[in-house]
């Protein structure tokens, strides 16, 4: 039987994990209303760019679409562009992500195709290391940056662009969390070359088709604007990933906080329990002496 | 008289939206004011200062660097690549802005790169020009 000292360092231990992460979970409420308020002030700009992108690609031709909208007529070489957290301590959130990822590579390498990673954000890359070693081109490190603006998803974007240009790839997929509620986030890949124009279609704005005139000509606004939707998508599937990890790191310090107040209980009961025992075999050992005399 | 839905968006925000009279927008192929009932229309822009006239005549000025403006009959919305209130633009910030643009036209490596750098440059030295000459009245 453990001694009552140490059945008191315990309780005093697991008190102690539980204000730090009580601590920890008020912090990631904090941080997930400012993610929340950065996705909300995205949105406009998103949404118009799509608007935009939708209308422009229905008065451009097919066969004289740039590579970043028509792709480049074959799908064997795939680029993801895994987007995951710094930190851990968040429930299932990176590991989720990662694991979509790897399903996905394994059944289009199983297919014969080849498959290439970016990284951003640690926790996704020490994940993948693992499997996919030698074809993880990058690891993109945001841990430095406070507040995602939108030029860390601009210099994502060049780079991603820049490879495209090379010819290093044909397809690229962007993978992060979709932010649904504080418990809920759902890992998501979503195609960002060639651009994916169909959801946008199904968009609510998209009803009426509008008959535009085009200053300078289609082609043109075209080739500037497909990267800059690129940089937006990312720059909002990064903020979509903030808000994810923070939910889920709110919820999982909210259960790890509910952990440590169970043990305590029963660890308190324990300790109550045993000191009663020894009390009581205290006193039958001294009425015993007493009787004996 | 008639008013029209503006809005002005860069990546981070949306800057401004209301119901306005008039706006001065700088397109890439040359300056326009947007009335009510423009013809619809997709420009690309260049950097320079939109003005736009509120429904009570008041006037707000904003400076835009690039991105596309796209104009219904009922509306108008910027896309700015990046957008500041017009009073927080100095000589000396355009300065600033015309040497990095020049850095990165001395790296430039394809014909078409220093084109679209070169472009820019031009028009950060006459928005300068024009932001100085205001600041002079």
């Amino acid at each position: 039987m453990p001694s009552l000292k140490t059945l008191r360092t315990r309780i005093a231990s697991v008190k102690a994990t539980q204000k730090i992460t009580k601590a920890m979970q008020m912090v990631a409420a904090a941080k997930l209303r400012r993610a929340q308020m950065a996705a909300e002030a995205a949105r406009p700009y998103a949404t118009s760019m799509q608007r935009v992108l939708t209308n422009l690609v229905a008065g451009v031709p097919s066969s004289s679409a740039p590579p970043l909208l028509a792709g480049t007529g074959s799908d064997n070489r795939h680029l993801f562009v895994v987007c995951t957290a710094e930190r851990g301590l968040c429930g299932a959130f990176n590991s989720s992500i990662a694991r979509l990822a790897r399903d996905r590579a394994n059944a289009l390498v199983a297919e014969g195709k080849t498959v290439k990673f970016i990284c951003v954000g640690k926790k996704g890359y020490d994940i993948l290391r693992r499997l996919f070693e030698k074809d993880i081109l990058e690891l993109i490190d945001l841990r430095s940056v406070k507040q995602i603006g939108f030029g860390n998803a601009q210099s994502i974007a060049e780079k991603v662009i820049g490879r495209f240009d090379n010819g290093e790839f044909d397809v690229a997929t962007l993978f992060y969390a979709r932010f649904r509620s504080v418990i809920q986030q759902i890992p998501t890949a979503q195609r960002i070359i060639p651009a994916d124009t169909t959801s946008a279609e199904q968009g609510e704005e998209a009803g009426s088709p509008q008959f535009y005139e085009f200053e300078p000509d289609e082609g043109e606004i075209l080739t500037s604007l497909l990267p800059r939707n690129i940089a937006v998508q990312i720059y909002r599937a990064l903020l979509e990933n903030v808000a994810s990890e923070m939910g889920a790191k709110m919820s999982a310090m909210d259960s790890a906080t509910r952990n440590a107040g169970e043990m305590i209980r029963k660890q308190t009961i324990f300790y109550n329990r045993t000191r009663q025992a020894m009390i009581t075999k205290e006193l039958i050992e001294i009425i015993s002496g007493a009787e004996a005399l | 008289m008639a008013t029209f839905h503006f809005e002005l968006v860069s990546p981070d925000q949306l800057l401004f939206s209301a119901e306005v009279e008039s706006v001065v927008v700088p397109g890439s192929e040359g300056e326009f004011t947007m009335l009510p009932n423009h013809a619809p229309l997709v420009t690309s822009l260049r950097n320079g200062g939109v003005i736009l006239v509120n429904g009570d005549h008041s006037s707000k000025e904003f400076a835009v660097f690039g991105g596309v403006a796209e104009v219904t009959n009922t509306s108008l919305t910027i896309l700015a690549e990046r957008t500041t209130p017009m009073r927080e633009v100095t000589p000396e910030g355009l300065e600033k802005e015309i040497l990095t643009a020049q850095t990165y036209l001395e790296a430039a490596r394809n014909e078409e790169e220093k084109r679209v750098l070169g472009e820019k440059i031009a028009q950060l030295r006459e928005f300068k020009h024009i932001v100085a000459l205001r600041q002079a009245h």
